[in-house]
């Protein structure tokens, strides 16, 4: 019944990426026959780099923002372990999650953005749900600009509007906090991007 | 009875205003700052209660949804002041705020009734009046000497079912509303007071007030207007007595020597025609309204560039009503068709054939 939605090599495959020695192992598996759920725990040179990761397959559902349901892959948390953030995993291993969902036929990925994910998938081109959780963003980012960077209202105003890769560089900068560490650890965003 | 306005403010820790609003209820509010541009977004999702939102609970490693929706805007907010701190940086409050109700305009007939169907140029004129109403109350604090360039914050609400428009501001108009006082109250009794009585300032606020509500006669299918003020109800329905009281205080006798220079069609108004004149010396052009008369406009097209001598009311410093005009060139004289033709229109043409006179003219004491 667990191949139903897609299979336990197909996932495995996602979840590994060669360039740079990336190869996990699921565990809890559930499965019925429109959803199906795994804890997936990655490795890099056979040692264990996540805290703790999920991804929930779909069937058969609602896609945002469209008028139509399809299969949807929504990521649960994907939470490293400290000395293997910020060495873009997370991107690397997005790329390969869309190559595979896409060969698959799925039509959607949906998440909940927390923690570094707020600075992170934004920058993937993850939409927000709703345009409260994108104002809500903003609204930190611009926040942040004006507490941590010390930009005038103007400026912050300015780029906390402007295109993701002109906030990126900004939201690591060298000598000051991150925001993904300033950010409040309640703070939780649904995002979703639509896989082509 | 007026709305109870709050002040609900956004800023960042070090006191950067992000967003800044009077907020009353969820249709009566008034954003005076957003800076990022969106937060509006949130903040009319918060008063409709359909905000909503999540928070990572780090101990179970679980998201949490809410919304906040009390069924009240204000508590709405407060809600969100509340929950605010936990996931965002930002700080927000809400106090009282000292918003002044400055009128209330409820206008009732069938054109105005929403649930069949407001008439939209009715709609507009309505519209157009509040605001000139509005205009008249600014002026009225550039009159307070000391504060002339004192900008308020006003906005206003909208109750659509019948078009009840308020009006309401940061700064209290005591000059507005005293000469609104008054013109409400000689419009009800249907007799205008002496305005020597009154101060200067608030006679100007008087006269151009009346002359405001003097144009309600021209509006369609409107019984009633009812305005409320210093949380009195004052009733209006003669607005035909309006205009004829308008008339009688406004206007003021007037004669001047002066160069036709054009004639225009509909002059702001299908009702009127007017002539434009200009000083001999070029210096000073005015425009004579009259009632719309197809043989005199002909007439008087023909003759531009003719010295005359103009005749009519003043209403105010730009509007002017002909009553008639007399030609000042030695050798001026008119044929007998334009006789004719003239009082076939209605006007009086002298026997000396120098001066016409509108059958309109206003009699002049």
């Amino acid at each position: 019944m667990c191949s139903n939605i897609i299979n336990d090599f197909t996932i495995e495959h996602a979840n590994t990426v060669n360039s740079i020695g990336l190869t996990c192992s699921l565990e809890n598996t559930v499965c019925d026959e429109d959803i199906r759920s795994d804890n997936i725990e990655l490795y890099i040179n056979d040692e264990v780099i996540t805290e703790h990761m999920s991804m929930e397959f779909f069937k058969d559902e609602k896609l945002l923002h469209r008028d139509e349901n399809g299969k949807v892959c929504k990521v649960g948390f994907i939470s490293l372990m400290r000395e293997h953030k910020r060495h873009q995993i997370t991107k690397k291993l997005h790329e390969k999650h869309l190559q595979i969902l896409s060969d698959n036929n799925f039509k959607q990925m949906q998440l909940t953005a927390i923690l570094d994910g707020l600075a992170v998938w934004p920058l993937l081109l993850f939409k927000f749900e709703t345009q409260e959780f994108k104002e809500m963003w903003v609204n930190e980012v611009f926040t942040y600009m004006i507490e941590i960077l010390g930009y005038n209202s103007k400026k912050a105003k300015r780029l906390s509007n402007a295109d993701m890769h002109d906030i990126a560089p900004l939201l690591r900068p060298q000598n000051k906090e991150w925001f993904s560490n300033w950010v409040k650890n309640s703070m939780a965003l649904r995002m979703y991007k639509d896989i082509r | 009875m007026s709305l109870q306005f709050k002040k609900f403010e956004v800023k960042t820790p070090s006191g950067e205003i992000i967003f800044f609003a009077y907020v009353a209820d969820k249709e009566a509010f008034r954003i005076v700052q957003d800076a990022t541009g969106g937060f509006e977004k949130i903040f009319v999702s918060l008063i409709k209660g359909e905000f909503s939102y999540s928070l990572y609970n780090e101990e179970t490693r679980s998201i949490e949804e809410y919304t906040i929706n009390t069924g009240d805007a204000l508590r709405n907010i407060s809600e969100y002041i509340e929950i605010l701190p936990t996931f965002s940086h930002t700080q927000a409050s809400l106090d009282d705020a000292a918003i002044y109700h400055q009128y209330s305009l409820h206008f009732h007939g069938a054109d105005y009734n929403m649930h069949k169907g407001m008439e939209p140029k009715s709609q507009e004129k309505v519209m157009l009046f509040f605001y000139a109403i509005h205009t008249i109350m600014h002026y009225s604090l550039t009159l307070a000497a000391n504060n002339p360039h004192y900008k308020p914050q006003n906005f206003s609400t909208a109750e659509a079912a019948s078009i009840k428009l308020d009006m309401y501001s940061t700064v209290d108009m005591t000059i507005f509303k005293e000469a609104f006082v008054y013109v409400l109250e000689d419009l009800e009794c249907g007799s205008a007071r002496q305005l020597e009585t009154l101060s200067e300032n608030i006679q100007k606020v008087y006269k151009k007030l009346l002359q405001k509500f003097s144009e309600l006669s021209k509006f369609h299918n409107l019984d009633l207007l009812k305005v409320t003020l210093n949380g009195r109800v004052y009733t209006i329905d003669d607005f035909k007595n309006i205009a004829e009281l308008s008339q009688g205080i406004m206007q003021r006798p007037l004669s001047t020597t002066c160069v036709i220079q054009s004639v225009k069609d509909n002059y702001r108004d299908d009702m009127y025609d007017a002539l434009v004149a200009d000083t001999k010396s070029f210096s000073h052009e005015t425009t004579w309204k009259y009632e719309k008369n197809e043989a005199l406009s002909k007439f008087l097209y023909f003759k531009k560039g003719e010295v005359v001598k103009l005749s009519g009311m003043k209403v105010s410093e730009h509007i002017r009503f002909l009553d008639s005009v007399e030609f000042l060139r030695e050798d001026f004289d008119m044929t007998d068709h334009e006789v004719e033709r003239l009082q076939e229109g209605r006007i009086n043409v002298s026997t000396s054939r120098k001066k016409i006179t509108l059958s309109t003219a206003h009699q002049q004491a």
